[in-house]
């Protein structure tokens, strides 16, 4: 972006430039257009891009399916706020008031093909013929008419495209279409020039022949359309533009103001604007327009605009010209409010101090050692020692109700009459330098001086002492209310007032914060406003003091000072400029709850020559006669008329552009109330808004809330982008507002609502699931852990147990049976001393201890096999049984019979089992041995799944069960033992025919 | 007068041999050639100085009895072999059947009870007892299980009829003599029988796949 500064005396406008460095794709540019959302449209052979004043956004026909072609022709504003799009390949498309692309049918050739109706194929002609490629217009009904090169005229209704043209010659020449601001459509072509009223076409035959290749035809305010036309070529004779209105030619452009002669001198397009100015683009002449008082000026001089190829020309709604070129971008063209008026030479470099309006229609200014100078129609008159201005730098001049002319300087106070200044005799204060006039409403003058205040009333000079304890107080400002109070502003000592004789000083206290007081103005509503050095700006009312600083949107803490136009708005000039605000929307501005003050600004863009405005006493500025207001500046006095620059912005529009998820563009829902749906997956959020303001863009301020995340609004200042990131799922809604002219904040018509949807495992109850279950989890596997662990304990210290057990009973049998046994042997085998032993009873002797040896050696067998633990199963049991009745019954005499099951499954036993068993069988077998006097004995094994049954059975004398003293101990005994494995013994006999005890044990038990 | 049958001993334990040796040289017919107290040195000596019966201690300290057994059957020895253990480990016992042995004896039995097997051995007898006659029934039942295939390479066979009930009356409890009225034979016929039946065993035990196969 560019922006010129021309020579002084061609500051009238401020030019800006954009190129394909600040975004446009192109820097051709073919059309242009505003629709009523306050957003530009330029059209380029690259696509279309829309500008809100900061960006460009561009659409292409590869990422915008509606657009079929990117190389823009024409574009057409609607009225029904969307816009019309016309393309090279022929086809016209158009974007809906919601933001939607759509795209026409092509219109059907007479003849019946549909295809590619005018389209630019192959060779494209000379670059600045694109923008005369297509028009399209609407008519006062709204409808949309449209006509491409080589081809015809058609009109839209009913979604269908209606030939307008078969009235046209079938002539070589290129129609021209347009509608003029009454909504007439016109054609003009190979010369002829038609007009459609009341339904049908006729030839404007008053119009005559318009002869010339590629004419330009524009819609003109004063009724018709203009006309250029090149007659013979533009080249030779400079063509002519011209006015067709009511079936005749009402104006000329007389002399053209372009050169004759020359390729420059063709026209290229027209611009008739509000004012009633006309615009004339050239080819690589650039622009020519006519100005207030009718005169032709170039725009530009120099610079590459000034030779620049114009295409196409536009008036926004707040009066700025954009002109498009080929090559050299986008030009925005602004009117400057402010003029500049320098005092003649060799008084240039000085600045001026103090203005004063007298009643005779002159302008005084004050300067700082040129002395004084007096413009008056036009003609400047200085003033200096020769009139007896001795003291040449004039702070303050001031004209009161009896047009005395007071000059206030660094030498004191001057009266002007009769073209002399004379010096005023007074107190020693009037010799001081004299910065402040000011007259009371009761005609007393007050003269403000470094060294204090001076009142002269009826002649006579009186000092007002402000403060008794200060020498000297810098006055540099005074302003009497509606009470009639008079406040005097100082530097250094604050503020004060004089209320009824009475001086209250409001400084040094909490009432007024500043310092200083440079500037005081009392307005129409009564409200007394006080400009400070570097504190800001305040309000005084009913006794309270409201600051205002560049916190709140001011430009400037420092002011030079203050004044009112007739509109109620209130100007002041400090170190950044002149600005201008509406005192309503200050009065209602409340800090953090209105939006910060949008203040009219005029800077160097505007016409000021320099951002610092000088004058530090009073009067500063002023205002003439014709409303001007005059602002003394740095490089001399701006001026300016106030009614046309406090321009009433429309209410900012503010628009909701697009929303970025991790990089795509999300589609915005068009219509009310759906959501935009975004998986959580996403990371990053984007939302990009703006207000479309052609003028001053850069000073919009705009605050964005996400309802549901944001607590608060969050200030963007004058950011037009919102970031977020990691948005847990959930709804929400962006609202974005912007603050207005107006003082308030003005929100989107439009919220965005946002669903982010949660993955499964984000959503809440899912959530509530999974972290029960997972509690459940882990409370079951700790639970069935100590379960476990206690498990494996309990059954650890069985073991333990059960090895203690054995071991204690393998003790006892060794010692019962096998001590007592080995002590007899040894007792037995001793020869008692003395004696000659006996051969028979040594005989006798030897086969008892032969006999208790094998006894021992039997005990011993048993021990061992019951305590190997490689015996703990059935097989080895039964087979021990076996062995074991055997060896009893041969000993004893006794046949053994025996039936068991060869083949056994290797069922574990545990010891306690085996060794009880194996005991009661003896037992049974030795009490059917002993007792029984059998000679049989028949030895039975069953095994079942889950127990073992034994029979033992003799084929003695047998007994009676029901005799309880025949059983004796011994079944007790074996019931016993059998119940310590958890088995049964059981008797059966009768006498005589033996005895059976069957022995029933069960696996499970172990 | 039959001469004296020579025994040999084999037995770890020295004070033992020693009454064993004079045990049997004590007995009438009977007459101890030699006492070794391991099998290495009764499988050096042994061959060059021949018993006629061989009372072989189970648990030898360096190679077992058992293992003994074997080596002498690999050597295609026929001597009889009659095992001697302290404990009825009917296990241990089968195995050494198997291995080779002919019989076996208890430490613990009486003078008289050992002099009589080591003759009814070496007059060609085959005695077995209850537990160990069911123990081969059962070994004989685990071979009859085992696929064809098995069984056909190598060269097994199972027990006959006869064989079968003549093993199973002995486990019932049937002495040789009532088992040969039961089944209408001579005594001669069961010891053949039993003999058969033994050396069935022994070369089931020399197969050794079989061996891999029951796990022995």
């Amino acid at each position: 972006m560019l922006g010129w500064g021309f020579p002084a005396s061609a500051r009238q406008f401020h030019i800006q430039n954009w190129h394909m460095e600040d975004g446009l794709p192109d820097g051709h540019i073919t059309a242009l257009a505003q629709t009523q959302d306050g957003y530009l449209w330029v059209g380029t052979p690259r696509g279309l891009a829309r500008f809100d004043g900061i960006r460009f956004k561009v659409f292409k026909s590869e990422d915008t399916p509606a657009l079929a072609d990117s190389r823009i022709t024409a574009l057409l504003a609607g009225t029904h706020g969307g816009l019309w799009i016309g393309t090279a390949d022929g086809g016209v498309a158009q974007i809906d008031p919601s933001g939607r692309f759509r795209s026409l049918p092509r219109p059907v050739l007479p003849g019946g093909s549909p295809t590619l109706a005018g389209s630019l194929a192959g060779d494209f002609p000379a670059q600045w013929l694109w923008s005369l490629y297509s028009n399209l217009a609407e008519d006062k009904e709204g409808t949309l008419w449209w006509c491409a090169a080589g081809r015809g005229v058609y009109r839209w209704q009913n979604a269908q495209w209606h030939d307008m043209s078969p009235f046209l010659t079938n002539g070589p020449g290129d129609p021209r279409l347009v509608c003029d601001f009454q909504g007439h459509p016109f054609v003009l072509k190979d010369g002829r020039l038609n007009s459609f009223q009341d339904g049908r076409w006729g030839e404007a035959e008053s119009a005559g022949r318009i002869v010339g290749e590629f004419p330009v035809v524009s819609p003109a305010r004063d009724g018709g359309i203009w006309v250029g036309s090149p007659e013979i070529s533009w080249a030779q004779g400079g063509g002519r533009v011209r006015r067709f209105a009511d079936h005749s030619w009402r104006q000329e452009v007389q002399p053209t103001p372009w050169t004759a002669n020359s390729l420059r001198s063709q026209v290229t397009c027209l611009l008739n604007d509000r004012e009633g100015h006309l615009w004339i683009g050239t080819m690589w002449g650039g622009v020519y327009h006519t100005d207030a008082g009718g005169s032709w000026q170039r725009l530009a001089t120099e610079g590459s605009f000034s030779q620049g190829l114009i295409t196409c020309l536009m008036e926004d709604r707040l009066r700025n010209i954009w002109v498009g070129t080929v090559g050299d971008g986008l030009y925005r063209v602004t009117k400057r409010p402010v003029t500049m008026v320098t005092l003649p030479a060799p008084a240039q470099e000085n600045l001026v101090q103090t203005t004063c309006m007298t009643k005779d229609g002159s302008v005084w200014l004050g300067t700082d050692g040129a002395g004084a100078f007096r413009l008056r129609n036009g003609i400047w008159t200085d003033y200096a020692a020769a009139q007896g201005l001795t003291n040449q730098h004039v702070c303050s001049i001031f004209e009161d109700h009896a047009a005395n002319l007071w000059v206030g300087t660094w030498g004191g106070l001057f009266r002007f009459e009769n073209n002399h200044f004379t010096l005023v005799a007074g107190p020693p204060e009037l010799r001081a330098i004299v910065l402040a006039l000011f007259e009371d409403r009761a005609g007393g003058l007050w003269i403000g001086t470094r060294r204090g205040l001076i009142c002269r009333r009826g002649g006579q000079y009186q000092p007002v002492i402000l403060k008794p304890d200060r020498a000297s107080i810098d006055i540099r400002a005074m302003a009497e209310d509606r009470s009639g109070n008079l406040w005097v502003g100082t530097v250094g000592d604050g503020l004060f007032c004089i209320r009824a004789g009475k001086v209250v000083a409001f400084s040094d206290s909490e009432k007024y914060p500043a310092a200083d007081a440079l500037a005081l103005h009392c307005d129409a509503d009564g409200v007394l406003w006080i400009g400070s050095l570097g504190a800001g700006l305040f309000r005084y009312l009913d006794g309270k003091f409201t600051a205002y600083t560049s916190a709140d949107g001011l430009p400037s803490d420092s002011f030079n000072s203050l004044m009112s136009d007739d509109a109620g708005n209130l100007w002041a000039s400090s170190e950044n400029g002149v600005f201008g605000m509406d005192r309503k929307v200050i009065q209602r501005y409340v800090r953090g709850k209105n939006p910060p003050l949008l203040c009219r600004r005029l800077s160097l863009a505007d016409g000021l020559a320099n951002r610092a405005c000088s004058g530090s006493g009073q009067p500063v500025a002023g205002r003439s006669m014709d409303g001007r207001l005059w602002f003394p500046n740095m490089r001399g006095v701006a001026v300016f008329d106030p009614s046309t620059v406090a321009i009433q912005r429309n209410e900012p529009h503010v628009v909701l552009e697009s929303v970025f998820s991790d990089g795509q563009e999300l589609p915005l829902a068009f219509s009310e109330g759906s959501d935009l749906s975004v998986p959580s997956s996403s990371w990053r959020f984007e939302f990009n808004y703006t207000v479309p303001d052609l003028s001053a863009p850069e000073h919009l301020c705009f605050r964005y809330k996400l309802e549901s995340y944001d607590r608060d609004w969050v200030e963007a200042g004058n950011r037009r982008s919102a970031y977020y990131s990691k948005l847990p799922p959930g709804r929400y809604q962006f609202r974005v507002r912007a603050g207005g002219s107006d003082g308030n904040w003005h929100e989107s018509a439009r919220a965005l609502s946002l669903r982010i949807v949660p993955r499964i495992w984000e959503v809440r109850w899912m959530q509530w699931v999974g972290a029960i279950s997972l509690a459940g989890l882990l409370i079951a596997y700790v639970s069935i852990l100590s379960r476990h662990r206690f498990k494996r304990r309990l059954e650890l210290l069985q073991l333990q147990n059960a090895v203690e057990r054995e071991r204690t009973r393998i003790a006892r049998d060794i010692h019962d049976h096998l001590g007592a046994s080995l002590t007899q042997i040894a007792l037995m085998s001793e020869l008692p001393p003395g004696r000659a032993p006996d051969q028979r009873q040594v005989a006798s002797q030897l086969t008892r201890i032969s006999s208790k040896a094998r006894a021992v050696m039997q005990t011993l067998n048993e021990i061992v096999w019951a305590v190997n633990p490689l015996n703990d199963n059935l097989p080895k049991l039964l087979d021990y049984i076996c062995s074991m009745s055997e060896e009893l019954c041969e000993s004893a005499g006794l046949r053994c019979w025996q039936e068991v099951p060869t083949s056994l499954p290797p069922t574990p036993l545990n010891v306690d089992f085996r060794h009880n068993l194996v005991l009661a069988i003896r037992e049974a077998l030795n009490n059917s041995i002993k007792h029984a006097n059998a000679s049989e004995i028949w030895i039975r094994a069953f095994v079942k799944k889950d127990h073992l049954l034994v029979e033992v059975q003799d084929d003695g004398r047998g007994f009676d069960v029901n005799q309880r003293r025949a059983q004796g101990n011994g079944l007790n005994n074996l019931r016993a033992r059998l119940d310590q494995i958890g088995g049964r013994a059981e008797l059966a006999s009768q006498p005589g025919h033996g005895t059976k005890v069957t022995f029933r044990a069960s696996f499970t038990q172990n | 007068m039959p001469k004296s049958i020579k025994v040999s001993i084999v037995e770890d334990e020295a004070e033992l041999r020693l009454e064993v040796e004079r045990l049997i040289n004590g007995a009438e017919g009977f007459r101890c050639l030699a006492a070794y107290p391991n099998a290495e040195t009764a499988l050096e000596l042994l061959p060059k100085n021949p018993p006629d019966l061989l009372l072989m201690d189970i648990n030898l300290t360096g190679m077992s009895g058992i293992d003994c057994v074997r080596k002498f059957r690999d050597a295609q020895s026929k001597l009889p072999i009659v095992m001697f253990t302290v404990y009825e480990d009917s296990d241990a016992l089968f195995k050494s059947l198997m291995a080779g042995a002919s019989g076996y004896l208890l430490k613990r039995a009486p003078r008289a009870k050992l002099l009589e097997a080591l003759r009814e051995i070496y007059e060609g007898g085959a005695p077995m007892s209850r537990s160990i006659a069911r123990k081969v029934v059962e070994f004989f039942h685990q071979v009859s299980q085992l696929p064809p295939s098995v069984v056909q390479s190598a060269e097994l066979q199972s027990l006959t009829a006869r064989e079968q009930e003549i093993l199973a009356s002995l486990a019932k409890g049937k002495s040789y003599k009532e088992i040969a009225v039961d089944c209408k034979i001579s005594g001669d016929t069961v010891r053949k029988h039993m003999a058969r039946i033994y050396e069935k065993l022994h070369v089931h035990s020399r197969t050794a796949a079989i061996l891999k196969y029951l796990g022995r």
